[in-house]
């Protein structure tokens, strides 16, 4: 990331106000957007400007925009490959110490996972290299997914996204994760099928996002099959 | 118009919708959970107050229409990245609609389209009034207070900067003010802006 984030307190927050404001070079602005998801201190940053001039927002008159606009856009939503949300865990990982967000976490699972005892290690993925590199674990009704922490952070303009690649070998997407930490992955229930053995979990780098065609865009960089995802 | 104007900027800071619906924040947690009926509800409570902003600063329909188009589809996938430390729904939505449409005017302008389009006569004699500011409730009303402690000049870059998306180059175009006073009066302003707002 840019030195604004990381340097004084002072100098963020008022990167943060020009970020909101709009008058930063494009190239930082967008870096500076990707960052959201990674850096939870630079949101709040952004957070509480973008409440500070929302009132400039509110004094623009609404315009009405066309029905077919409306139409055009509920049609796109549709088409997205968009698959069950992502949620990071924890949320508030990046304000306490290491030690602090270890217990975060572990409190965070048990407060998520009451049923953890149900759940059950179903591939881990990895590289050449690396084989196990995380593990992917499910719940018995195959509702959800956790991919352990490991993995690296994606590049500052990139996500992570993870497929299912089942026996048809068509890549299916599961959503985006964020990386370095313990990501739930809920599955929408079109995909819960294809959690099966022998199909393949793969993670590709992607557009911040994620891909909007379909398929993965980028490098595949981890893949490891499923092994067992039956009840028990 | 007035009329319309004047319901929406009384949205209080709560989030809450006039039409009586779910909060917003609500309606971004089922979305980002992949509820498409609260996707429509969202857009429909949102869109017009967006649009309105994306016009005003593309200037043009089909421009606005692309911005909106690209800003629902991103809450559609990144619904779930929204969380109320940053800030109240409503205004995350306006950070990424004017993001979406900064990056539109940007891009045209690297490759000369016109910026100033077909709505231009409609649009620059509705400069927002202290007026509007003023209905935008509590929240509006202190903005105003302190905008107006600032002096004429930088109040009036600030402005432009947010209501018409100028870069710095632009706004020292417009204005006949030099490049580098353009920058330190955005830099000092928002600073007097925060200290003002934050009392």
């Amino acid at each position: 990331m840019t030195t604004s984030i990381n340097g004084s307190r002072d100098d963020a927050d008022l990167t943060a106000a020009e970020f909101v404001l709009g008058t930063l070079p494009d190239g930082e602005r967008s870096k500076l957007e990707a960052g959201f998801a990674y850096y939870p201190n630079w949101r709040v940053l952004v957070g509480r400007w973008a409440d500070r001039l929302q009132p400039l927002a509110e004094a623009i008159p609404p315009v009405e925009p066309p029905p077919a606009l409306r139409a055009r856009i509920m049609a796109a939503a549709k088409v997205v490959p968009f698959t069950g949300k992502l949620r990071t865990v924890p949320r508030n990982i990046w304000r306490v110490g290491s030690w602090a967000s270890a217990a975060a976490l572990l409190i965070a699972a048990m407060l998520l996972w009451p049923q953890a005892s149900t759940r059950m290690q179903i591939a881990t993925i990895g590289d050449a290299t690396t084989p196990a590199l995380v593990t992917v674990t499910a719940d018995a009704d195959r509702t959800e997914l956790v991919v352990s922490s490991g993995l690296p952070l994606p590049p500052a303009d990139k996500d992570f996204e993870l497929w299912i690649i089942p026996s048809d070998g068509t890549p299916r997407s599961l959503g985006v994760i964020a990386g370095a930490v313990e990501t739930l992955v809920k599955l929408p229930e079109a995909v819960r099928a294809f959690i099966a053995a022998d199909s393949v979990l793969a993670i590709s780098v992607e557009p911040v996002g994620g891909s909007t065609s379909g398929k993965p865009t980028g490098p595949v960089i981890y893949t490891g099959k499923i092994v067992s995802a039956t009840r028990g | 118009m007035t009329e319309i104007r004047r319901q929406t900027a009384a949205v209080p800071r709560s989030m809450s919708s006039q039409t009586g619906g779910l909060p917003l924040d609500q309606l971004l947690e089922q979305v980002a959970a992949g509820n498409s009926p609260a996707f429509t509800k969202l857009y429909d409570q949102t869109s017009a107050h967006l649009f309105g902003i994306a016009l005003r600063i593309l200037r043009r329909r089909d421009w606005a229409e692309d911005a909106l188009q690209e800003t629902y589809l991103s809450i559609w996938r990144k619904a779930s990245l929204y969380h109320h430390d940053q800030g109240s729904a409503k205004s995350w939505l306006t950070v990424l609609l004017r993001n979406r449409s900064l990056d539109r005017l940007r891009r045209e302008a690297v490759h000369g389209s016109k910026v100033t389009g077909d709505l231009d006569d409609i649009i620059r004699d509705e400069t927002p009034s202290p007026l509007d500011l003023a209905c935008a409730g509590a929240t509006g009303r202190r903005l105003q207070e302190c905008l107006g402690a600032l002096d004429d000049s930088p109040r009036r870059v600030l402005q432009m900067a947010y209501w018409d998306g100028l870069t710095h180059d632009e706004l020292s175009e417009r204005l006949s003010i030099p490049l580098g006073t353009v920058k330190s009066w955005i830099r000092r302003s928002l600073g007097k802006l925060r200290a003002c707002l934050d009392l």
